[in-house]
């Protein structure tokens, strides 16, 4: 099965082409805001490369997020009109996930934290085992230092929260014990969400691209604080 | 440094001219929220921004239906939201509003919408209709 894998869940547009568990290329720009303008003309630019037509893919692969809430509207778009239009296959996957594999097959469980803006983390937790990765808790948004308290053993820590909270990393104390994944390991890319999406393609795991949606985490706090300082008016 | 600076416009020409020349001192993350009612000035303030970020600004119009423009081609990103029509800062978050604040400068029309998401470090422009085109214009720097 012939698939691209993309991934606008950060201002980088990330694309990769797959024929089955194979990885055959991959490309990433900086868009911030645009990724959606280039996501066509990028996956076009790809398979013109690998010589393949339009009709060659049978399914695409896509991160759900958390993460630029523009960017993934952008792709799951794309990605609802290319499955209606010519009946690709698609299969999500959590962007938090695709962090973790992107280091491939550490013995230590892996931490992802991932800048949710406001002081707070998207925070996944996983442990690789035989035939993949598990889930240790669902994802979250927590506050970081909530993060850093759940971690009470070695782990891996990944994600862009290492250097756009880098006080408040160092600050609670983690680094003392835990392993920071090498920078250019942590940011988004296509490749490692492909990986993942292939466990699901090569067992005819779909998702029904109408009901897909962005996994927005969505900061409750802003609603919350919303709500208390604005009580929903009742109509006469 | 944080001030309060109180101009006086008497056209929509004068509201232009001083938003172009506030323009030089923007950056990349440059939020400006601009309060005002309907008819005070709110757009033509941003199309002199526009200006001044070199810009054309006959290409700025309301965003009040579309929610948010995006201006390309000047010294910086220019983005132009108009809260008006949003019920909730949840709306405000779905719209990616977070994005365009970090990605260049963005002015923000009706951002009382925005509650608990308006960025701490935000330039405050208040528009006061004195008369049919008299304004006062009240400039706070973050």
């Amino acid at each position: 099965m012939r698939f691209a894998a993309i991934n606008t869940s950060t201002d980088l547009l990330c694309l990769a082409l797959f024929d089955g568990p194979r990885l055959l290329s991959e490309a990433c720009q900086d868009l911030p805001m645009r990724q959606s303008e280039g996501l066509l003309p990028g996956l076009d630019a790809l398979l013109k490369a690998q010589g393949w037509g339009p009709d060659s893919l049978q399914a695409l692969a896509l991160s759900l997020g958390p993460g630029s809430f523009t960017g993934l509207r952008g792709s799951l778009a794309m990605a609802k009109g290319a499955a209606q239009a010519r009946g690709l296959k698609v299969a999500g996957v959590g962007e938090l996930a695709a962090r973790a594999e992107r280091l491939g097959q550490p013995e230590l469980p892996v931490a992802v934290w991932l800048d949710a803006r406001h002081g707070q983390v998207y925070r996944g937790l996983y442990q690789r085992r035989a035939g993949g990765w598990h889930e240790l808790k669902p994802p979250a948004m927590l506050a970081l230092e909530a993060a850093a308290a759940e971690l009470k053993a070695p782990h891996w820590l990944t994600g862009d929260a290492l250097e756009r909270l880098a006080p408040q990393v160092e600050k609670s104390g983690v680094l003392g014990f835990c392993r920071a994944a090498e920078p250019a390991l942590r940011s988004a890319d296509a490749a490692s969400v492909g990986r993942l999406a292939w466990a699901r393609l090569s067992q005819a795991s779909f998702d029904d691209p109408l009901l897909l949606e962005p996994l927005y985490l969505r900061r409750s706090e802003a609603e919350i604080k919303w709500d208390q300082l604005h009580p929903p008016a009742r109509s006469a | 440094m944080a001030g309060l600076a109180r101009h006086q416009s008497s056209s929509p020409e004068d509201t232009r001219a001083l938003a172009a020349s506030l323009a030089a001192g923007l950056e990349k993350g440059s939020v400006l929220l601009l309060f005002g009612d309907l008819g005070s000035g709110k757009t033509c303030f941003c199309q002199g921004l526009a200006q001044g970020l070199g810009l054309d600004p006959a290409l700025v119009t309301s965003p009040t239906f579309t929610l948010l423009h995006e201006h390309l081609g000047g010294r910086l990103p220019f983005y132009h939201a108009d809260l008006y029509r949003l019920a909730s800062p949840g709306a405000c978050e779905g719209l990616g509003l977070e994005e365009a604040f970090e990605a260049g400068v963005c002015a923000v029309e009706w951002p009382e919408r925005l509650g608990p998401l308006a960025p701490p470090k935000a330039w405050r422009v208040d528009l006061i209709a004195l008369g049919p085109s008299e304004r006062v214009i009240e400039v706070r720097r973050p």
